[in-house]
């Protein structure tokens, strides 16, 4: 069996997260053929957004046949802890409970700074969209209260929640969304992930009839302009409303990944969408969306400037 | 004729949203639909009918678009109102109302690089 050993540590960096998520993609493709283990045990502290990918990687990987272990036996007990509660690597699922069930069971972390890694579901069902709505209003009521957000702030940490999670469960073509995230107070920002191994933009254009957009990177430019794959003039904003929101609003950072190319933003870092032809190749199959957003807003910020 | 004309009068309703939709923030389009429909049903026995908005905290682009465009068809022929908006939720609605009447999409170029050397890539990322 071929043997992946995770980084024990990434520190506070978001970029390094990323790395990490791009190393691990790179070692998974140059394994020989056969299972492969992902180990954690010597893992001090973990980002989410590379902890949410490595477990999306996986299941990918084990949806096209290849046995992928994680190893989540930590020496570090704290860290061990932290993905028990995490519910690392399985995922909490509101779907198996009622609202109720859910809301108490995230009740429960308010002493923490996480939620646990949530695995909502997606579809057009009475009963999927309430779910999503329960646990949307209870991720945001969480954060409000936990973080002591209040105004615009809270306003711009909703919209960004609801923006992902609806754009997944519009465009993604699976059963399942997965978001993930973790409050760092003392440092005054919220790192959150959302991803799914869905169809991608790509996939989602292609399949709207949308045949001149044919690369990962038109894709991905096509939905940051705004071109709504229903073809509405009045869809189509969430992508980019999210980003300026976040970036040119908030001051945050935005990495968003799709097949072979990602888009990456924040204040000092001009918006540019990057295709990897590295070898060996990689690319996040599905969407992945990774924020950094500060809970602290300049004096003059109004959300409504970012909203168009 | 006075029973005819009582019998015909509506009396007013308020439809509570926070408690009809069980939450303080609104989030889809489907919570829109359902609104809605709860209006249309309250219209055929009364009029008008107010959706009451206190107690609301967030209201989601989505789901501004959606009663907006809903709200549109049946405000012409039918007596409903809204009510109990914070700021924030006015402006949420107006910004989405400005918006219906211009086109989404944007024409800013953004750059794009192709990443040929891994090493690039890990410089990129350590530098953010």
């Amino acid at each position: 069996m071929q043997h992946i050993a995770i980084p024990q540590d990434q520190g506070f960096s978001f970029g390094h997260s990323i790395n990490d998520l791009f190393r691990l993609m790179m070692d998974l493709e140059r394994q020989p053929e056969g299972a492969v283990t992902l180990d954690f045990s010597q893992c001090r502290f973990l980002n989410p957004i590379f902890l949410l990918g490595a477990r999306l990687i996986a299941q990918h990987y084990q949806r096209l046949g290849r046995p992928i272990i994680l190893n989540t036996q930590c020496h570090n007990r704290f860290f061990h802890e932290y993905l028990q509660l995490t519910h690392f690597t399985e995922g909490f699922q509101p779907a198996t409970l009622s609202a109720e069930a859910c809301n108490e069971v995230l009740q429960g972390y308010y002493p923490k700074t996480y939620l646990p890694l949530t695995v909502f579901p997606l579809g057009l069902s009475d009963e999927a969209t309430s779910i999503r709505e329960n646990l949307q209003a209870a991720i945001a009521s969480h954060i409000k209260t936990r973080l002591s957000l209040s105004g615009q702030v809270y306003e711009s940490v909703s919209y960004l929640i609801t923006e992902m999670v609806n754009n997944i469960n519009d465009h993604s073509r699976q059963q399942h969304g997965y978001l993930f995230t973790q409050f760092y107070s003392s440092k005054g920002y919220i790192d959150i992930g959302f991803a799914d191994i869905g169809i991608g933009f790509l996939g989602s254009y292609q399949l709207t009839g949308h045949s001149t957009i044919s690369t990962h990177e038109a894709a991905i430019r096509a939905g940051r302009l705004g071109q709504s794959t229903k073809d509405d003039p009045q869809r189509g904003f969430g992508f980019r409303t999210s980003r300026s929101l976040l970036v040119d609003g908030l001051g945050g950072k935005y990495f968003l990944f799709s097949g072979d190319a990602f888009l990456y933003n924040d204040k000092e870092t001009p918006e540019t969408i990057r295709t990897l032809k590295i070898n060996p190749l990689i690319a996040w199959p599905g969407a992945l969306v990774a924020m950094r957003i500060p809970m602290i807003a300049s004096q003059d910020f109004n959300i409504y400037t970012y909203l168009e | 004729m006075l029973f005819c004309v009582i019998s015909y009068m509506k009396i007013a309703r308020t439809i509570f949203v926070c408690s009809f939709l069980g939450t303080a923030s609104l989030h889809t389009r489907e919570q829109a639909q359902r609104l809605i429909q709860e209006t249309e049903i309250a219209m055929l026995h009364h009029q008008p009918v107010w959706l009451d908005f206190t107690g609301i905290d967030f209201m989601s682009r989505s789901f501004a678009d959606e009663f907006l465009k809903l709200a549109a068809l049946w405000k012409r022929d039918h007596q409903f109102d809204w009510l109990g908006f914070s700021p924030t939720l006015a402006k949420m609605l107006d910004m989405v109302a400005k918006s219906r009447s211009k086109q989404s999409n944007s024409s800013k170029e953004i750059p794009f690089v192709t990443v040929t050397d891994e090493s690039v890539l890990y410089r990129f990322f350590e530098a953010v």
